[in-house]
């Protein structure tokens, strides 16, 4: 397999086709895109509302089963160095075991982290402060694992890689729209949810932190959509679409000068 | 020209005035009443009366039912809630022994929003359902046009029908609503909210004299401590129990003297009748001591009935919870008024809505009850006739016949009106065949007029709003227009051209603010969101504040920001309003029950910090000559100051020295070319403003000190308190008027500072590397910030107090270093100057930047929520308005109620004039004209939606608890915040929207280089050595056919020349055992699913949809490439063995697919691409028919597993002996399955087939192998991570090259031969190659390289590298082939490439 490089379409462009050919059929490397649906799907399908697994009576545990199949499935891809995208440093699959579990501890710590940082921030925004920590914690946790995990994996680990891809406005390579897409996805849902937490329908789902987290999710969900759009299948019709211009701008200049074609052949 | 942009702001401004009083007046109109007053005339026809001769002015002589009691004594309560009086914590016993011994009859009244007192009082008087515009008068205490005195009602009845003598002790309201109605009165004003004692001893003084007078018949007394009490310190004050108690006394002394007297008048007077005591409140308090909304706990108030003839049902329980049951047996407040006109014999007031209370008519007969219920919805029919003129009345006859009426009204298709009219039709023909003929019951009788009058009631109650519509819409338009003419005053500029312009199409908005704007115009039409707009502001402000964290440049930016935000968690968690919330503990709660002292604590340092803060910033801005001041704002890196604080210990002389050399050489630099005898004069003038603010805020503290006892809270002996409020005056009113004679001093100290400023000049200096220029407006205004903080705390609350500490934290956070207030270091900061040029530094993100001055005017919003307040009307604070205040006058008290509620607000507002005057850019006319128009668009934007609101849900259930009192509070904001504040006070209100326009650099690159860049031809022109071949693909709508090639399939070749190059790749050839056990695992994952699914979890159907697509058609998939292994013999040593791994991995399959996989498999490598011969290849059909729609490709590709067996059906080959066998094995293990897992079992199996085998990325290997992606290619491999999953059957190439290497070992094949298949194009996504296949235009079913045999044929002969001359050979050969087969192009062909061209050529 080839290393995966990271095709920046603004930057590199026409550079790195020219100087190596373009063995790939696109020009982005969408390696684990089937593990990573394949494994939110099955998360969302064995984690679905069930009588002895239920948000509503019980979401500190419900949120932890969540949490549970997102770590593992981050673990996973980690460990086995197959996550979409990588952070540039850390571009050479790991090769030794050992190499691979940093890789996995690290993820875990950064997340962590994230988590607890998000958890400031859901109080500062109005989650009770004197009560239901646990609850907090648990949909900061999920919301990290949701927004944060990605740019975890994508992003190289400095402030500066990601100001650039967070929270700049500066042309952004695949990768750090990929991590951007999902971070601000899974926040900006999570912020609007927030406007179901005050009505006075009386809904079980009104609960804290239900909203907030539901919000998450659905967000993360659309973000998911919204990269794989971004990230893999814009290139891709713009590939095509380049292809079948030249395509078409073959066929006139051969049709026209027949001959000057069969001897450029 | 801004002179002309103010002016036309100005007379915009008016004219949105004329529309919101046009609005106002249609929304808020007097209600409509039937004028004059019911007499005995007005009574119907006894209908238990034989008809004499049918007229009616002799039936109206029929004698009425007597009247019950001469005398009434009311008792009123004001904010009696029910468990004051039923409660277990109640104190007024006597009550209580009353209703147990059942000498008294309880109930739980319930009253309607507004619960305010006046129109709770005409409610009670006249049965009305009452105006909300009632509620904005009670506050207006002056108003008279809301008396009742042309408005029928039960005292006008009781006076002119019953010859009563009513004398009134208590609240003034009565005497305003009944004027020239009492015989004798005491008005008390219930607007000195601060007194509860007086108020009521005021009443309670002409208890017994009056009572026992004897020329009274109607006594009323209104009490108003105990709402007091609640306004004060709310339901559970410690004062409120001897409150009650007291209550409890009045009512025991009340009734004891009017029972002795009645004893006597009826030993006197045979015909005397008794006298009936009521005890009732008006309305009751939430949990706070406020009341005005429509929760449970402000409408739950109480009736108590005690006299002769009352009783009630004795209690057995004598327990502390007895009367509980009474909390919940509710009456509606306005029933008051029939019953009491009953019980009086008095015809009832025409405009009543209420029902008799049954129990207290008990003591009648069953036909007088029936005569007075007759009576009763007699006038409430009255009143629906005059709601809907269309309702006939009922004629006597119709009334009297013996036909029955009708029996069921609620089916009748009919008007509201319709059935109530037959409703009461029903009851008086039950009525008069009860009393003709004695059929039925009174019970049931009486039940029919009280399901009339109950529905009549609920449908007038909904039906009394008459709107003014036109009114409305037109103020409607009006302010529309305005806010129109606002919003293009706000886009105009100098540069535009025109004073009010279109033509600035770029809006003048910052994102943030945009965003704001919309959320905050989409959470008006929202009743809960309104309720509790209060998180609305606290999320927004936090938000900001979060944009604000993340797009900062600087570290120490980013952390005052978050410092700032926990400050603000802290603020909203001070006071808990709204709705949803409203009970939940907060630290005002925390600060009033159990932490007093700590709360006096807090107030004194806020008084302290404010005192510190003003000093700071005279010492920051015109410091004076004076050592203190020079020595600290020496530069910390000067010499003589370094040396300074060295020596300081040990040698003060020297320092003193020093410090004083340093002040002269400082001063002349500082003050070089000032007017320095002016400079002095200066520094005095600040001194006498820092005295004076000093004095007032000290003065504050003391007021509130000694009103809420705040130095006892402390432990301060009095001793020690008076000597130190020894220099304030005894009377806390004169200390009030105190601190506003301060306030008035430090604006003139103000001015003149600014005078004298202005005077010495702009101080101009620089300190340490950045220039500061601390103008004459900055100073003034943050002098007015600091200045207005006594008036303020003087309106506060005590709690509330130390929010303004915390509110002049955060403004000082706004500043890039603490030296505003806490040290005395330069102002205009680097954050500030950086701020300019955000839009350098932060990229395009800066648009995303929010302005200190958008943070600030959400603050302003916030913090009115924060104090307390809410979109109720009961949060409306009464308590300080009345500060200082002797004598009721309606525009200081006004005025001093805006001000202590919303005094949060103005103090933002300042704060964000001080932001502006602080800013790089400093206050132009044009900023601060900008500034306002925009703040002016937002209040006109809000006023607008909010009418367009109102107007639409005029019907809603919430329009008088929530959207009106929301518009009231709107007009506030409207009128009393920024139009006085703003226009009136010149320009100092300036926060809001301006906002630095941040331009979005351009993108340099466009999309189109972009793509060019990313995609450079490649040229294949050789097929050796890697057999990539030199046709074209074949591209729909171009071509009609898959693209015909010379060459035989290149892999054959490729592996001879890989195998010449690395003979070690042979060593790879084998089998792999490990496939077996990988068959064992899924085949049992599969099974046991089916299992789970077909006995366990058989309610799971849409999770076994999805798990059967995520896990069942991945092992399925799965088991199809163990196919394709055992098919190679690449699973075991034999082929017996492998047909069998075959076999056994095609159970959970279902269908016999192994044998037959292997037999076209084979065929397929044989033959790849040959032309009738590969079961790969689509068939004819199938390319005409998808052709290139992607809908039909999505189909297609779901069918697609289906569409191998019509493939390899159409080859049309008898079954061979392994496939039979295949079906046996199927068969059986089916009916096994089914046996086993149930048929949901099954079901999920066939799910996961049919979906694994569709639109699947395990399925998306049978496009990814042969479609032509590329020119020339004819296999793709995919390196990607399915193929963890999917046993490398990515690795297509090396596969057809050697089809003899188990699939552990592909990997190694491209390992070992980079140089041939790195230069092959490759996938790396499955769900790409879907996605391309349905999307790409270039793609298709004809989207592969087909061969004839023959052509295979001859390419196999000669298996060296054929020359160019020979491969063009080939390629005119081509078109032989293509004519002999007859698939060759035909004219369409030639119309579609002339077009393609036509088209090319456009472009």
């Amino acid at each position: 397999m080839k290393s995966s490089s990271h095709t920046d379409a603004a930057s590199e462009g026409g550079n790195s086709s020219s100087r190596l050919p373009d063995h790939k059929l696109y020009p982005i490397d969408a390696n684990g895109i089937e593990l990573m649906l394949g494994g939110m799907a099955s998360a969302m399908a064995l984690v679905s509302p069930r009588k002895n697994l239920n948000i509503y009576d019980n979401p500190v545990k419900y949120l932890t089963v969540t949490a549970t199949v997102l770590f593992s499935y981050y673990a996973i891809l980690t460990f086995a160095g197959i996550y979409c995208f990588k952070a540039p440093t850390s571009r050479r699959k790991p090769t030794s075991t050992g190499a691979r579990i940093t890789a996995v501890i690290y993820m875990g710590t950064a997340t962590l982290a994230a988590s607890l940082a998000i958890s400031i921030g859901l109080v500062l925004f109005g989650a009770p402060f004197a009560s239901q920590h646990a609850e907090t914690f648990m949909a900061a946790l999920n919301m990290a694992l949701l927004g944060v995990t990605p740019a975890i994996l994508t992003l190289n680990p400095s402030a500066e890689a990601w100001r650039k891809a967070l929270i700049s406005g500066e042309p952004k390579s695949v990768p750090e729209l990929w991590a951007a897409g999902l971070f601000w996805s899974t926040f900006v849902a999570s912020w609007a949810s927030a406007y179901f937490v005050p009505l006075d329908w009386d809904r079980p789902w009104q609960k804290w932190p239900i909203p907030i987290v539901g919000g998450a999710f659905l967000g993360n969900l659309a973000g998911l959509l919204y990269v794989l759009l971004r990230c893999f299948i814009l290139p891709l019709a713009r590939a095509d679409y380049a292809e079948t211009e030249r395509t078409k701008r073959d066929m006139v200049r051969e049709l026209s000068e027949p001959s000057a074609a069969k001897k450029e052949m | 020209m801004q002179g002309r942009r103010l002016c036309v702001l100005v007379a915009i401004l008016l004219v949105e005035l004329v529309g919101l009083g046009y609005f106002i007046k249609g929304f808020f109109p007097y209600k409509k009443s039937i004028p004059g007053f019911a007499s005995r005339q007005d009574q119907p026809w006894d209908i238990s009366q034989p008809l004499s001769g049918g007229s009616t002015a002799a039936n109206t002589k029929a004698p009425d039912v007597e009247a019950q009691y001469d005398r009434l004594v009311i008792m009123l309560v004001d904010a009696l809630r029910n468990d004051f009086v039923f409660g277990n914590n109640s104190a007024m016993s006597y009550t209580q022994g009353m209703l147990r011994s059942g000498n008294a009859i309880g109930f739980t009244a319930k009253a309607l929003a507004p619960t305010v007192t006046m129109p709770r009082l005409k409610a009670l008087m006249t049965g009305t359902v009452p105006n909300f515009l009632d509620a904005v008068l009670n506050i207006a205490e002056s108003d008279t046009s809301s008396s009742l005195k042309y408005q029928d009602n039960l005292l006008w009845q009781l006076k002119n029908h019953s010859n009563k003598t009513i004398n009134m002790f208590g609240d003034d309201t009565w005497l305003r609503l009944f004027p020239d109605m009492f015989a004798r009165t005491d008005g008390t004003s219930s607007f000195f909210v601060a007194d509860t004692v007086e108020v009521d001893r005021n009443v309670t003084r002409h208890v017994r004299p009056e009572l026992e007078r004897s020329d009274w018949d109607v006594t009323i007394f209104h009490y108003l401590g105990l709402d007091h009490i609640g306004h004060l310190a709310g339901p559970n004050s410690p004062l409120m129990r001897p409150k009650q108690k007291e209550m409890d006394d009045v009512v025991k002394d009340a009734f004891e003297i009017v029972s002795a007297q009645d004893e006597e008048r009826m030993k006197r007077d045979k015909s005397a009748k008794p006298t009936l005591f009521v005890l009732l409140g008006d309305h009751a308090m939430n949990e706070i001591g406020n009341h005005g909304g429509n929760s449970q706990l402000e409408t739950s108030t109480v009736f108590v009935f005690l006299g002769q003839g009352i009783r009630g049902q004795p209690l057995a329980d004598k327990g502390k919870n007895a009367l509980s049951k009474l909390l919940t047996t509710e009456v509606s407040q306005i029933d008051l008024v029939p019953t009491l006109a009953l019980l009086f014999g008095v015809p009832i007031p025409k405009n009543n809505l209420g029902m008799p209370l049954r129990e207290l008519l008990s003591s009648y007969s069953d036909s007088e009850r029936l005569r007075m219920l007759q009576v009763s919805a007699h006038q409430m029919f009255g009143v629906v006739c005059t709601n809907d003129p269309t309702v006939r009345e009922i004629t006597l006859a119709e009334a009297a016949s013996n036909t029955g009426g009708p029996v069921n009204c609620d089916n009748e298709g009919e008007s509201t009106s319709g059935v109530l009219r037959c409703k009461y039709r029903r009851a008086l023909a039950a009525h008069r065949r009860y009393a003709v003929s004695g059929s039925g019951t009174a019970n049931k009788v009486e039940r029919k007029y009280y399901d009339f009058m109950e529905h009549a009631n609920e449908h007038l109650s909904r039906a009394f709003s008459g709107y003014d519509l036109g009114a409305m819409l037109t103020g409607m338009a009006i302010i529309g227009a305005a806010t129109i003419a606002l919003a293009a005053l706000y886009q105009s500029s100098d540069k535009s051209g025109g004073i009010i312009s279109t033509k600035a199409w770029s809006l003048r908005v910052s994102a943030p603010t945009a965003a704001l704007l919309v959320t905050y115009l989409v959470c008006l039409w929202s009743s809960s969101l309104i309720e509790e707009e209060h998180q609305f502001w606290y999320f927004w402000t936090q938000t900001i504040l979060a944009l604000r964290v993340l797009t900062s440049t600087a570290a120490g930016d980013a952390l005052r920001t978050v410092l700032q935000m926990g400050l603000f968690r802290i603020i909203r968690a001070w006071n808990q309003t709204g709705q949803k919330w409203t009970g939940e503990p907060d630290i005002r709660l925390y600060l009033n029950s159990s932490h007093t002292k700590l709360m006096w604590i807090l107030v004194v340092a806020t008084v302290l910090v404010i005192n510190v803060a003003v000093h700071r910033l005279h010492m920051y801005l015109y410091p004076g000559p004076t050592r203190s001041a020079i020595a600290r704002r020496l530069d910390t890196r000067s010499p003589a100051y370094a040396l300074g604080t060295m020596t300081y210990r040990r040698n003060a002389d020297e320092y003193k020295r020093r410090v004083a050399e340093a002040e002269r050489a400082r001063a002349a630099v500082l003050f070089s070319g000032a007017d320095t005898s002016g400079l002095r004069t200066l520094v005095l003038t600040q001194r006498v403003f820092r005295a004076v603010v000093g004095y007032a805020s000290f003065s504050a503290l003391v007021y509130q000190m000694d009103r809420n006892h705040g130095w006892r809270e402390l432990g301060v002996s009095e001793g020690v308190w008076s000597s130190v409020r020894w220099c304030v005056p005894a009377d806390l009113a004169q200390v009030a008027r105190l601190v506003y004679l301060c306030t008035a001093l430090a604006a003139v100290a103000g001015v003149a500072c600014t005078w004298y400023r202005a005077k010495v000049g702009v101080l101009e200096h620089s300190l340490g590397s950045h220039e500061f220029r601390a103008s004459v407006a900055q100073a003034a205004a943050l002098d007015l910030l600091v200045g207005m903080l006594p008036v303020l705390l003087l309106l506060s609350r005590p709690h509330n107090i130390p929010l303004f500490a915390l509110f002049l934290a955060m403004f000082v956070l706004f500043w890039s270093q603490l030296q505003v207030v806490f040290g005395p270091r330069s102002l205009t900061s680097v954050a500030d100057a950086r701020e300019g040029n955000v839009s350098d530094v932060c990229g395009c993100l800066g648009v995303l930047r929010p302005s200190k001055l958008v943070a600030q005017f959400c603050l302003a919003n916030a913090s009115f929520f924060a104090l307390g307040n809410s979109n109720s009307l009961a949060s409306l604070d009464l308590s300080n308005a009345y500060t200082g205040v002797s004598r009721y006058n309606e525009g200081v008290v006004g005025l001093l109620m805006f001000a202590s509620n919303w005094a949060g607000p103005l103090w933002w507002a300042v704060a964000a004039l001080a932001t502006l005057t602080l800013s790089k850019q400093g206050l132009t006319a044009q900023r601060a004209i900008n500034t306002l128009v925009g703040v002016h668009l937002w209040q006109a934007c809000t006023l607008l939606v909010l009418s367009i609101v109102v107007t639409l849900l005029r019907t809603h259930l919430f329009i008088w608890s929530v959207f009106s009192p929301r518009y009231l509070y709107q007009v506030g904001w409207l009128v009393g915040f920024y139009i006085i504040c703003a226009t009136c006070g010149g320009l100092l209100w300036l926060a809001g929207l301006a906002q630095a326009q941040l331009s979005m650099p351009s993108r340099v690159s466009s999309a189109a280089e972009e793509v060019e860049a990313m995609h450079k031809d490649e040229q294949f022109d050789m097929r050796f050595p890697s057999y990539l071949g030199f046709w074209k693909r074949s591209v729909p709508g171009l071509d009609e056919h898959p693209r015909f090639d010379m060459y035989d399939e290149p892999h054959k070749k490729r592996k001879q020349q890989i195998l010449n190059d690395h003979p070690e790749i042979e060593e790879l050839y084998g089998y792999d055992t490990n496939t077996v056990w990988i068959t064992m695992a899924t085949v049992c994952v599969q099974m046991g699913l089916a299992y789970v699914f077909g006995r366990i979890l058989t309610d799971w159907h849409w999770t076994m949809v999805v798990v059967a697509y995520t896990v069942g058609g991945s092992f399925s998939t799965q088991i199809g490439i163990i196919f394709h292994e055992f098919t190679h013999n690449l699973c075991a040593a034999t082929t017996l063995q492998n047909r069998w791994v075959g076999n056994f991995a095609n159970i959970p399959l279902l269908v016999p697919l192994a044998q037959s996989f292997r037999r076209y498999h084979l065929e397929h490598h044989t033959y790849q691409g040959v032309y009738g011969y590969d079961p790969d290849l689509p068939l004819e059909w199938e390319i005409k028919l998808i052709g290139n729609d992607p809908v039909k490709k999505f189909f297609w590709l779901i069918i697609y597993g289906v569409m191998y067996i019509g493939r390899g059906l159409a080859q049309q080959k008898q079954l061979s002996r392994w496939e039979l066998y295949n079906w046996a094995w199927s068969i059986a293990c089916d009916v096994a399955i089914y046996k086993f897992c149930g048929l949901r079992g099954v079901l999920y199996l066939v799910i996961s087939v049919l979906l694994g085998f569709g639109l699947h990325p395990g399925a998306a290997h049978f496009i990814q192998e042969h479609y032509t992606f590329r020119d020339g290619q004819e296999t793709y491999s995919y390196y990607g991570s399915g193929n963890y999953f999917w046993l490398n059957i990515g690795y297509h190439n090396e596969h057809h090259d050697f089809p003899l290497v188990p699939w552990t070992k592909l990997p190694e094949i491209k390992r070992l031969a980079p140089e041939y298949y790195d230069d092959l194009a490759y996938h790396t996504s499955w769900c790409a190659v879907l996605y391309m296949f349905i999307t790409s235009s270039l793609l298709a079913p004809q989207s592969r390289v087909v061969r004839t045999l023959d052509a295979h044929r001859y390419a196999r002969k000669n298996l060296k590298v054929p020359s160019i001359n020979e491969a063009k050979q080939l390629e005119s050969a081509k078109d032989e082939f293509v004519a002999r087969l007859k698939l060759a192009a035909d004219m369409s062909m030639e119309k579609a490439r002339a077009r393609s061209i036509a088209k090319a050529k456009q472009q």
